[in-house]
């Protein structure tokens, strides 16, 4: 009795496990979470890049206070990220190559969330660049709202599409 | 096989969208009346020379705010490039001593003496034509709205900016400093690395970008007028 309890609840664990792991990768690759989430990672990165777009060398301005950016990249930097952001924004909302598109703006985000720590590590604290409308400087709450995003950016770089596929969604 | 085959479009399709929305920031650029030059400005070589010595112990010898007020003063030279080096006959012994050479440390004693301004005599000064403003706060901040006529030269990026504003803006000319607000220090940061750099005649407007802003006096930027 002992060596037959002794055995199954192990089994009766690692079912469990399993089962919630098949629960939680369904409940992450359901046709309404994906599309909500590809919605509202859109909405966010397009309304990011406007003020970018008008004005770069505004953003110009605000990235050359990131110091990981070498000096000679800053106005290539400045003029292609928010159409980066933009067009992948837009691609994302309309589901088009939906996994190429989140996994590029993750890499950016990435690439911010880098960049902060770096510059917060020296004690240098300016603005965030993230949002023109915002004007709010990078610290711990920036970086936490990055990796936020990232993390809703997963659902869609793991289970998404990528094809050329117009609305309605067609997530996997 | 397939998962690597996945991934690898995935990155192909990745770089394929990048470019495209690469190219498309370049085109717009050029038809953006707020568009910016691609080519880096030329960059000018600033030597610091001579700014730390050591003394008999070995241990660096300097003033507070000497080393943040005179980087580019002494033997500074100009030329293509963009290097900043220091010297072997004044090397810092670690990087936080180096980092503290460089951090700018507001000069109080030598600013008592400036005047300081309101908003009424910084108008009167404007509307004269006589003086010279400038701008202290974030590079940014000036680009987006300033004082009509400000130049830039912004605290955090002085040593850089100074070299292009000293070409602009001689010794001799009646200079009002500001930065955001009454609260903000930049504008004394500013004004004293103005005075050590030969620059006598030095207002601080106090009330700075807010108020000024606030009665609408006139200004320019590209967020002006939007």
């Amino acid at each position: 009795m002992g060596v037959l309890g002794s055995k199954s609840v192990p089994d009766g664990r690692r079912e469990g496990g399993q089962m919630k792991r098949k629960e939680f990768s369904r409940l992450m690759s359901s046709k309404k979470l994906l599309t909500a989430l590809r919605i509202i990672m859109g909405l966010v990165f397009v309304a990011a890049s406007y003020d970018k777009l008008l004005y770069p060398a505004v953003f110009a301005a605000k990235a050359a206070e990131y110091k990981l950016i070498p000096e000679l990249l800053l106005p290539v930097v400045a003029v292609a990220l928010p159409w980066v952001e933009l067009f992948c924004g837009f691609l994302l909302m309309l589901n088009i190559f939906t996994r190429s598109t989140a996994l590029i703006l993750a890499v950016t985000l990435a690439g911010f969330i880098f960049g902060m720590a770096y510059d917060l590590s020296f004690g240098l604290v300016h603005d965030c660049g993230c949002f023109g409308f915002l004007e709010e400087s990078i610290g711990a709450g920036t970086i936490i709202r990055d990796l936020v995003f990232i993390a809703m950016l997963l659902p869609a770089i793991i289970y998404g599409g990528n094809e050329f596929a117009l609305l309605p969604g067609k997530e996997k | 096989m397939e998962r690597l085959v996945t991934i690898l479009k995935t990155a192909g399709i990745s770089a394929v969208i990048a470019s495209l929305a690469f190219t498309a920031g370049m085109l717009f650029n050029i038809a953006n009346p707020y568009g910016i030059s691609i080519k880096p400005a030329p960059a000018k070589i600033i030597t610091i020379v001579k700014t730390v010595e050591k003394n008999g112990s070995g241990r660096l010898k300097s003033k507070a705010g000497d080393c943040a007020a005179k980087p580019v003063a002494a033997g500074s030279t100009e030329s293509a490039g963009s290097t900043v080096t220091i010297p072997a006959s004044g090397e810092a012994e670690t990087l936080a001593e180096l980092s503290s050479m460089i951090a700018p440390i507001p000069p109080a004693e030598k600013l008592i003496n400036l005047p300081r301004l309101s908003l009424e005599k910084a108008k009167q000064y404007f509307d004269s034509g006589k003086y010279r403003f400038v701008d202290a706060r974030p590079q940014y901040k000036y680009i987006e709205a300033h004082i009509k006529g400000a130049e830039t030269l912004s605290a955090s990026f002085f040593n850089k900016q100074f070299p292009v504003f000293k070409d602009k803006v001689s010794p001799e000319e009646e200079l009002v400093v500001y930065c955001s607000s009454p609260d903000c220090r930049l504008s004394e940061i500013v004004a004293g690395e103005l005075l050590d750099k030969g620059y006598k005649k030095i207002n601080i407007f106090e009330g700075g970008w807010a108020s000024w802003e606030a009665k609408a006096y006139p200004m320019e930027g590209v967020k002006v007028g939007r």
